[in-house]
């Protein structure tokens, strides 16, 4: 094969080559004793058509294809610098559809395809889920186990290495320095196992990984890079946090985030942690709290590793409910799909993933809506374009070579368009990714080449659907009718193609539309419920992570933690900011306790389908900080707030309702943690409160934190700010922060933020859905323009005669419009139908809204049909002032 | 000027005859173009006259398959011209294209002669 860059040489040898022979066999007639004239004469007679002959030869070079690409390129690149406005709508068009898909690639890559980085063999890495089971109905898989079951694992064949990790947000130092920052605890067998290796320093071992070890540390590289200034001499620095200062060890290489998409600022070693992080008696209490991770021996499968681990297990089983609980494995691939706990006997996929997954389906919809846009445009070009690729193919141009020279076109178009589209999902994408993506990670390299081949391999694969269409259409035209005709457009096909595709991004607009519909109607329903308590100014104040451990205390004793956040409530009492404030043990939307619980007047307590009755001990102003209604009955009092006091409690009304049919719940008993514990008199009913979003019913009760009847500690503060005091939030953390001089970073927050989250999964997909359903209708609306203009100005003769003829520009009009109109309603009809089975499968992404939603139906047809309408008029209207006679003599 | 000496009647060569014929022809030795063309027609007693349009083609086809080589000597009256050499590749494909044809032959003579035979 000829490279392109060496044809220029062979040229001048080929023409060597032939004067060569033309000279010698010339020479050989003189020397027979012809003329000179007569031997060069007969020479180039006998040699024959000599560029026929080069010609041919050069076609044995092979390589010529890449001069038709070349001379193919070339003329599409004019092409379209001829025509400005047609090149900016289908670049514009494939740009918007090829950028939804980067980002969303983008997106997806690391939330669940991209292979975590540094890891070795990912594939053996396997995720441990536990799954227990509390009684009928109640089994429950997750990846939390205790320490203990965590040791039990210890020596399973199968597991080449086993380690263990807990996550938490901690207090980085105290007082008016305290920043929070995300810490993971973790087994000495932690690095090794995952097979990283550290650009500075070391890892922990064994030494470090003990209790009462050297508290040492390892940090990752963004948080050496961003706190602590990348500095070289980091190895010996410390870092204040909880009881301990820990001395840095090691800096974890670049983008290294252990198994999952995000990581900590920090790495721990668990066993010296841990009673800070978690409980002085985290290492041998049942409660689960860590993430086992394991690694297999080569060659076993997880299924036989997870049948051993359950054996080992079993073997140690001490409670009685272990005895049937099994393990599950999963990748850590495959985990990062999954939710972390669930009710049920397999871990599921997430909301999040399910939903990323759907808007992943969605980007795709509005590439095919950009892709059949193009191929419109290309089409309605191409079109106008009739008489000179009718004349080619009649002056014998194969029809390959026509659809390769139109094909080169749309990649040319395509090539620009995925260009476009990086710089759409770096700027339009930020908001996407920051959406699905929180944390730092929500920035796009757009030179990661994952990202790259893949923006390129859509949009080969756009040009190609782009352009195919329209070039296999085309390149079939009827010469002699074509050029018969003047090159209008006379066959019904094409104007059948056109409408066909119109009707295919109208139908796939409206299922977008549908869809965002639904999803905003459900964000809307999940916003608006009544969440039992009263959000506004309502703030949360709560500390995390060292210093303020579990401590369970019974029978008055005062915790460090407890004590800590009831003088914080003093202090902030007093706060011309704030109305009221309590304290609670439970802090909403995040934690909840239960007891064994028996009641006055009944055996068992009624099954609840998704309940067991939770506790909560208050302070005393804790219903009305809340803003929960006490509906029966009383509240508590300052003199239910004393050790030693009547022992009273407060029920939830579904409690009371439930427990006490038609009687009267106020004086029954309540007996906590079993049957020899004395009466807790009921004393009021409080409104229920939602405990989540899918949860509607909540068995509660309260009891008085100051007399100790139940031994959590407290976990948070609500507090109350006045509505007239501005900016209360920041003043109510500045207030809590430096009310000591060792507090640890208070995090406050409105309660209803806390709520965000769990709407995470609605908003995403309503923001999705509306995103992509308004793009989508953008890039249909430019197409129903353009086609319209062009088939306007292809029927201008035509107009012009019906004008002659006495036809008024009202009927033109008409005419246009019902054009576009056809096949946009052709279209509407076949995105209800699609719409309508994309809403059974999104049924369980809702939120009490039904599928078929008669509004919502009503709404996105409307309102895609009035912007069909408005697209379609435009050029009409312009029609409608065509000169009769100007667009006859233009013949 | 016409010569007398013209082949009496063209013979079309079969596809790939030509190719094979050009690797006979390099046989004996490197040869350029024209050289090739005058052995060959002398070698078939002129009857076989190799057409320039097929010669080409066919030659620069030969060397893109590595059958034949080609490079630039000087001639004996200081001409630049393309020789052809037949590679040890181009030597086997002859070794066996020569049995193909030498069979192709035999079978093709053995068809004809019962044929000949019955014609009144």
């Amino acid at each position: 094969m000829i490279w392109p860059w060496r044809r220029r040489d062979r040229e001048a040898a080929l023409d060597e080559e032939v004067q060569g022979h033309l000279a010698m066999a010339s020479r050989e007639r003189l020397a027979r004793g012809e003329s000179p004239a007569d031997a060069a004469y007969a020479a180039r007679r006998e040699f024959g058509n000599r560029t026929l002959v080069k010609e041919v030869t050069r076609q044995m070079w092979g390589g010529l294809w890449i001069d038709d690409w070349r001379r193919d390129l070339r003329y599409a690149l004019r092409g379209l610098r001829r025509a400005p406005g047609f090149t900016a709508a289908v670049v514009l068009s494939l740009a918007l559809g090829i950028g939804a898909n980067t980002t969303m690639f983008g997106v997806l890559d690391t939330l669940l395809l991209k292979p975590p980085a540094h890891v070795r063999d990912p594939g053996r890495v396997q995720r441990l889920y536990l799954q227990r089971n509390y009684g009928p109905g109640a089994i429950f898989t997750g990846i939390q186990a205790s320490f203990p079951e965590y040791e039990r694992l210890q020596g399973v064949p199968a597991f080449q290495a086993l380690a263990a990790s807990f996550l938490a947000e901690v207090s980085l130092g105290r007082g008016a320095d305290a920043r929070p920052v995300d810490v993971s605890a973790v087994t000495a067998s932690y690095f090794p196992l995952l097979g990283v290796r550290p650009v500075l320093g070391r890892f922990f071992d064994a030494m470090d990984d003990r209790v009462d070890g050297a508290p040492v540390a390892v940090v990752s590289w963004r948080f050496w890079r961003g706190q602590l200034h990348g500095d070289p001499g980091v190895l010996g620095r410390t870092l204040p946090i909880g009881r301990f200062t820990y001395t840095i060890v090691g800096v974890a290489p670049r983008d290294f985030t252990g198994p999952d998409p995000t990581g900590p600022d920090i790495w721990l070693p668990l066993r010296t942690a841990a009673p800070d992080l978690n409980s002085p008696r985290a290492l041998t209490s049942p409660m689960p709290w860590i993430e086992v991770l394991a690694r297999l021996v080569p060659g076993t499968t997880p299924a036989a590793a997870a049948a051993q681990a359950t054996l080992a297990y079993r073997r140690g089983a001490q409670l009685p409910y272990e005895k049937t609980t099994t393990i599950l494995l999963r990748s850590v691939q495959e985990a990062r799909g999954l939710n972390p706990i669930q009710r049920g006997d397999r871990p599921r996929t997430s909301t999040d993933a399910d939903v990323a997954l759907w808007v992943g389906a969605l980007a795709l919809a509005v590439l095919l809506v950009a892709c059949a846009n193009a191929a419109n445009l290309l089409l309605a070009r191409g079109l106008s374009r009739r008489r000179e690729l009718a004349l080619r193919l009649g002056l014998g141009a194969g029809r390959a070579r026509l659809i390769r020279q139109m094909l080169v076109e749309s990649l040319v178009l395509a090539a620009a368009g995925g260009g476009a589209a990086l710089l759409v999902a770096l700027w339009g994408g930020a908001a996407i990714r920051a959406f699905l993506l929180p944390g730092p990670s929500s920035s796009i390299n757009l030179l990661e080449p994952r990202l790259l081949v893949f923006t390129a391999a859509v949009a080969t694969l756009a040009g190609l659907l782009a352009g195919g269409i329209p070039a296999w259409h085309l390149s079939g035209a009827d010469v002699a009718a074509s050029l018969r005709s003047g090159g209008r457009d006379v066959t019904a096909t094409r104007g059948r193609l056109r409408s066909t595709l119109l009707a295919i991004q109208v139908a796939l607009t409206l299922t977008l539309l549908v869809g965002a519909g639904l999803f905003v109607r459900s964000l809307r329903n999940v916003e608006t419920l009544d969440y039992g308590l009263d959000l506004q100014h309502l703030l949360i104040a709560d500390m995390r992570g060292p210093g303020m451990t579990m401590t369970f205390t019974l029978g008055g004793e005062e915790d460090p933690r407890s004590a800590l956040y009831l003088r914080l409530l003093r202090h902030i009492q007093a706060n011309p900011a704030v109305a009221r404030a309590a304290a609670s043990v439970g802090t909403p939307y995040y934690s909840s306790y239960s007891l064994t619980l028996r009641v006055s007047g009944r055996d068992s307590l009624p099954a609840v389908a998704s309940s067991v009755p939770t506790f909560n001990a208050v302070s005393v102003d804790y219903f009305a900080t809340a803003g929960i209604p006490i509906v029966r009955g009383r509240g508590f009092t300052d003199a239910d707030e004393v050790l030693g006091a009547p022992r009273v409690a407060v029920v939830g009304q579904t409690f009371a309702r439930l427990v006490w049919p038609n009687r009267n719940p106020i004086g029954q008993c309540l007996f906590l943690g079993g049957a020899d514990s004395a009466c807790v008199e009921v004393i009021g009913v409080a409104g229920d409160r939602r405990p989540g979003i899918r949860e509607d019913v909540a068995l509660a009760y309260y009891v008085p934190y100051g007399q100790h009847l139940v031994s959590p500690p407290i976990d948070c503060l609500l507090i109350r700010t006045r509505p007239s005091a501005e900016g209360a939030l920041g003043e109510v953390q500045r207030a809590l922060q430096t009310a000591e001089a060792d507090v640890p970073y208070v995090r406050v927050e409105r309660l209803a933020d806390r709520l965000v989250p769990l709407w995470q999964s609605w908003r995403l997909g309503a923001t999705m859905f509306a995103a992509f359903g308004l793009l989508a209708l953008v890039i249909a609306a430019l197409g129903l323009y353009a086609v319209t203009a062009y088939g306007v100005a292809q029927r201008t003769q035509e107009i012009g005669v019906r004008m002659a003829f006495g036809a008024q520009g009202r009927d033109v009009v008409r005419l246009a419009v019902w054009q576009a109109l056809r096949p946009a309603t052709a279209g509407a009809g076949m995105g209800l139908l699609a719409a309508l089975v994309l809403a059974r499968a999104i049924r369980a992404l809702l939120f009490q809204v039904q599928p078929i939603d008669p509004a919502t139906l009503a709404i996105s047809i409307g309102l895609l049909l009035i912007i069909a309408m408005i697209a379609a008029i435009m050029p009409a209207r312009r029609a409608a002032r065509v000169d009769p006679m100007a667009a006859l003599r233009c013949e | 000027m016409a010569r007398k000496d013209r082949p009496l009647s063209r013979i079309e060569l079969l596809q790939g005859t030509l190719d094979l014929i050009i690797l006979q022809t390099l046989r004996w030795g490197p040869r350029h173009g024209y050289g090739i063309t005058q052995l060959i027609r002398a070698g078939s007693n002129n009857v076989l006259q190799v057409d320039t349009g097929s010669l080409y083609p066919a030659l620069h086809r030969l060397e893109r398959r590595k059958l034949i080589a080609a490079e630039w000597q000087i001639s004996e009256n200081s001409q630049r011209v393309r020789v052809y050499t037949l590679t040890e590749r181009g030597r086997r494909q002859l070794a066996a294209e020569r049995s193909r044809w030498t069979q192709l032959s035999a079978a093709i003579a053995g068809l004809m002669k019962p044929q000949a035979e019955s014609e009144p």
